[in-house]
């Protein structure tokens, strides 16, 4: 089933074990050389500017390809359109079998192959069938195809939003049960999922798919809190159910999901801490953030510069007092450094990214709300003004 | 639940083939029964992200409350804090020497940056309220530049540094945010297009001295990738607008410098960027040329052609990449 060669995916993922034993300081510079020279690698990019760089010439290549076969085949099937875009996916997935000949694994290249032969079937469907069921169907069965002969991860987040897709089709259009089910079962379905990937997770001997089946993890986990989230359940029942909120009703059961709007991502913090497991905690972290803007949508307490002051005194408290908890500890959950953890990285990350926070108006602009002009205000500043 | 840093199966497959000793696997034993979860990088950026928020909101409360009775409450206040931010920072820095001083306690940074960035808003507000430099911006925007240099200089922080290079952009006239980048505020305005060539050079000009001399030669990642992406905008821009063929020159000088100079420092993302500019414009002006020529015949010929143009492409960056990677590789860090 997998498309590549058994031993030479193993060269490829010991060489990346030794690249982290590498950070971790395990291995001096020579000894990774040593390896990496003597197992016979794959094609592959590590560097993520590298992946979508060939990743878009990937493109550019299937797009100048099937330009060129339209000029020749237009003329001839004009009125067959709908299987024109079979056609891409053909000559997409024989490009991605011949790139695969010839090495390529995560390369930017492949991936660029991958995902057109995907979205081409896809649209084929679409065309033909115009109607939403069979292309989710196409997406789940494809994803997992995909993600299992390729290693790869889009693939199977692809297969991850057809299951979905395809449970919240059936319900909303189908009506197989009734619409307010919709969030339990979004929500049964990412547990179910998260058990199945955490399941297969253990088996060690399934490692190259370690990275797709973390992800799923992650896009579980995300489910599962949306489909509890106050705003997401309420935006969803006002356009689906046609239900009029007032101030004195309130969507069935609100209690609950105000409750996990705020639990679920507590918990998630508690056991990405309790796991030791970022993952698990950035996505604590990123939901933590999504409940209060829930909130916040719909109760105005005040005006958004003085949230935006209040949260960032108590962020720096909180964060603060984490840190002198953890100062001094060595093992286990701690502030020290860990051997791979390098500083450096961290502030030209953090340079770059107050760059990316700036919104520096030009001083041609007649605008009065200027301060100083430095690259100093925060994201959310610039549009208020 | 709790997943090991590595997998023992690894582990077990490396030691088999001799990349690992006993000494090795035991080591990593050790390691791995510690437990060790850093949450360093997370915690820091936690505490990033509330300066930013509590700076930017005081920004807003002292502009909308300029011609109430609280604003100068807020504005002392904002001063005090200023104030303290530098006081603990001079009183916790040690000597300012031109190589890397770090502070024992990393949040010391972030005090710097506090200070910085209420030294600015200050800055911004008394320009505003008693028209020092009438309405202009561009001077106050010159002062927290250099106030913000300093800062960078004198504190080793590599923050406020990017702070001081936006200013000082913001002075000459262009805003070199990512999203005016997207908006292609740059391309508008040929002027513009040549004061940010100026300023970019000139980024490379004290990259280098500082670099050739060492005063602070770790900031030059920062300089650099200002340099990089600002002088790779406006030379698409300059090779979209009327006098294209004097950017010709310029790009070419453009790829060879960044080509060299990502090989001296081995920096992975300057050396992916100088490829992507590079190809832009190249591809920019091989559209220009192609323009003079009378498309009518040639067009079919031209979409034929294309695929084999891509391939040859491909094939010529993936040997640049593999040689970069070799070369970084074999370098010993």
């Amino acid at each position: 089933m997998q498309a590549y060669n058994k031993s030479e995916l193993e060269n490829y993922f010991l060489t990346e074990e030794a690249k982290k034993l590498y950070q971790k300081k395990f291995l001096s510079k020579g000894q990774l050389q040593n390896i990496s020279a003597q197992l016979i690698q794959l094609k592959s990019n590590s560097n993520i500017f590298f992946r979508i760089g060939f990743f878009l010439l990937g493109n550019f290549l299937f797009s100048s390809v099937i330009s060129a076969f339209a000029v020749i085949l237009l003329q001839m099937i004009s009125d067959q359109y709908q299987i024109i875009f079979f056609l891409y996916a053909v000559v997409a997935y024989i490009g991605l079998e011949v790139l695969v000949r010839m090495k390529f694994f995560r390369h930017g290249l492949d991936d660029a192959f991958l995902l057109s032969a995907q979205f081409s079937f896809l649209i084929g469907i679409g065309i033909l069938t115009e109607a939403i069921l069979p292309v989710l169907i196409a997406m789940l069965v494809l994803g997992v195809f995909f993600a299992i002969r390729f290693i790869n991860t889009i693939s199977a987040l692809l297969a991850f939003i057809g299951l979905v897709g395809i449970f919240f089709n059936l319900i909303v259009e189908h009506d197989v049960m009734p619409k307010f089910y919709l969030s339990f079962v979004g929500l049964i379905l990412a547990i179910l999922v998260y058990f199945l990937v955490v399941h297969l997770i253990k088996n060690q001997n399934f490692y190259p798919y370690f990275k797709t089946l973390d992800t799923v993890r992650v896009a579980s986990l995300l489910l599962g809190y949306l489909s509890m989230n106050y705003l997401v359940v309420r935006e969803l029942s006002e356009s689906l159910m046609n239900l009029e909120i007032t101030n004195k009703s309130d969507v069935p059961l609100a209690f609950v999901f105000y409750g996990l709007t705020f639990l679920i991502p507590l918990l998630y913090l508690f056991l990405g801490i309790k796991w030791k497991d970022k993952l698990v905690l950035y996505t604590g972290l990123a939901t933590l953030a999504f409940g209060f803007y829930s909130i916040r949508h719909y109760y105005y307490f005040f005006p958004i510069e003085y949230v935006m002051v209040i949260s960032g005194i108590l962020l720096f408290i909180f964060a603060y007092l984490i840190i002198q908890q953890l100062k001094n500890k060595t093992e286990g959950v701690t502030f020290q450094p860990d051997s791979d953890s390098d500083d450096s990285l961290l502030f030209n990350a953090q340079a770059i990214l107050s760059l990316a926070n700036a919104t520096t108006p030009a001083p041609t602009q007649t605008n009065p709300m200027e301060f100083g002009g430095g690259g100093f205000s925060g994201g959310g500043a610039g549009e208020k003004f | 639940m709790e997943r090991p840093h590595f997998s023992e199966l690894q582990l077990q497959k490396l030691h088999q083939k001799e990349f690992l000793n006993d000494n090795h696997l035991e080591e990593i034993a050790n390691y791995q029964k510690k437990g060790i979860f850093s949450l360093r990088s997370e915690l820091l950026l936690m505490i990033y992200f509330s300066i930013i928020l509590f700076t930017s909101g005081i920004g807003v409360i002292i502009y909308n409350n300029i011609d109430s009775i609280g604003h100068l409450a807020i504005l002392s206040a904002n001063f005090i804090l200023m104030l303290v931010c530098f006081y603990f920072s001079f009183k916790k820095a040690k000597r300012y020497t031109n190589d890397e001083v770090l502070f024992e306690n990393p949040l010391h940074d972030y005090l710097v940056l506090t200070g910085s960035l209420l030294a600015c808003i200050f800055l911004g507000y008394i320009n505003f309220q008693y028209q020092i430099f009438d309405d202009s911006y561009a001077y106050v925007s010159l002062i927290s530049a250099i106030l913000c240099f300093a800062v960078a200089y004198y504190f080793d922080n590599r923050i406020v540094l990017s702070m001081a290079i936006t200013s000082l952009a913001t002075f000459i006239g262009i805003s070199i945010t990512p999203k005016s980048l997207f908006q292609n505020e740059v391309y508008s305005n040929l002027e513009l297009t040549y004061s940010g060539l100026i300023l970019g050079i000139l980024l490379l000009v004290w990259m280098e001295y500082s670099l050739k001399h060492k005063i602070k030669a770790h900031f030059h990642f920062v300089f650099a990738t200002f340099a990089l992406h600002l002088l790779g905008v406006c030379i698409i821009a300059g090779l979209l607008s009327e006098h294209w063929f004097v950017f010709i020159p310029i790009l070419l000088g453009f790829i060879y410098y960044f080509y060299r100079f990502s090989y001296r420092v081995f920096a992975t993302s300057l050396f992916a960027f100088m490829l992507l500019y590079g190809y832009f414009g190249v591809n920019v002006l091989g559209g220009k040329i192609l323009s003079f020529i009378d498309f009518g015949a040639f067009f079919e010929f031209l979409i034929m052609v294309s695929p084999f143009y891509v391939i040859a492409s491909i094939y010529m960056f993936i040997r640049l990449v593999k040689q970069f990677n070799t070369e970084k590789n074999a370098s010993v860090q």
